[in-house]
C-alpha cells in the first residue's frame, strides 16, 4: 500500500504544500546542481523522488520511502534552468 | 473577485502561478506554471494527460509554434480541464474550465489570453508584485 498520496480532496491543502514549494524556490540552484532539469517530488523539505516526468518521479519516490503507516502528501515541481525564456506559443494548424 | 498572488522573479523576469487540476481519480493535483502573457492557451507536458480529468469529447490534435521561432513546432492535444488557481495566502478562485495544450515538453505555461477573459492580470516586475483578480 503506497504511502504517497498525490491526489488531494477538493479544498484540501496539506500543511507541507506551501512550505515545500517555498523550500524548492529557495534552494533551486542547489537542487538543479544536484538533480539537473527534472521533475522532483518534495515532502517536508526533502526530495523523495525525481525523474524525467511526473510518473517517473512518483515511481522513484515509491522506491525511496520506507514502509510505514503514515500517509504523505509531497508536492511535484519541475526543476529548470531559468536562463532561457519560454513561452509565446500560438496555433498554426489543426491536424486530423 | 478573488485576488490570487503570483510569485515574481526578476532574473529572468517571470511570474509563476499555482494551479490545481482535477485528476481522473476525482482528486486534485497542484502544478506551478509560468505566466505567459502572450500565449493563447496553457501548455503542459503530455504525460500529465494520463492522470488529469480532461474533456474526452472535445479533444483536438493541433500544430502550434513558438512565436517568431522557425522549426519550433509542437504537435499538441487540445482539450480542457477543470482547474482552480490559488496562492500561498489561502486565496483560491472558483473552479473553472480551462483549455489546455498538451505536448512533448517539460514546460508548464499558464496562457493568459484565455484567463484574461475571466479576470485581470496585474504585474509590476520591478516591485516584484503581481496578482490576478478572478472570480
Amino acid at each position: 500500500m503506497s504511502r504517497i498520496r498525490m491526489s488531494l480532496r477538493y479544498g484540501e491543502t496539506p500543511a507541507n504544500v506551501f512550505s515545500d514549494f517555498a523550500w524548492i524556490r529557495q534552494n533551486e540552484r542547489e537542487l538543479l546542481a544536484k538533480y539537473g532539469e527534472c521533475n522532483i517530488l518534495v515532502y517536508q523539505q526533502q526530495v523523495i523522488g525525481f525523474g524525467n516526468n511526473y510518473q517517473e518521479a512518483v515511481d522513484n519516490a515509491e522506491q525511496n520511502i520506507t514502509v510505514g503507516d503514515e500517509e504523505i502528501t509531497p508536492v511535484h515541481q519541475w526543476l529548470r534552468e531559468r536562463s532561457q525564456r519560454i513561452g509565446m506559443l500560438r496555433k498554426i494548424s489543426a491536424n486530423q | 473577485m478573488t485576488r490570487i498572488s503570483l510569485r515574481i522573479t526578476q532574473s529572468p523576469p517571470e511570474a509563476e502561478v499555482m494551479i490545481r487540476f482535477l485528476r481522473a481519480d476525482g482528486g486534485w493535483l497542484y502544478i506551478t506554471a509560468t505566466v505567459d502573457t502572450g500565449a493563447e492557451i496553457t501548455f503542459l507536458p503530455i504525460d500529465l494527460l494520463a492522470i488529469l480529468a480532461y474533456d474526452t469529447v472535445n479533444t483536438a490534435h493541433l500544430t502550434v509554434e513558438r512565436a517568431g521561432v522557425k522549426k519550433a513546432d509542437y504537435e499538441v492535444v487540445e482539450t480542457s480541464i477543470l482547474v482552480q488557481i490559488e496562492d500561498e495566502f489561502g486565496n483560491v478562485s472558483q473552479p473553472f474550465t480551462m483549455p489546455i495544450w498538451f505536448g512533448q515538453t517539460s514546460v508548464r505555461l499558464f496562457g493568459m489570453t484565455n484567463a484574461l477573459e475571466r479576470g485581470v492580470l496585474h504585474l509590476d516586475m520591478q516591485a516584484l508584485s503581481g496578482y490576478i483578480d478572478i472570480p
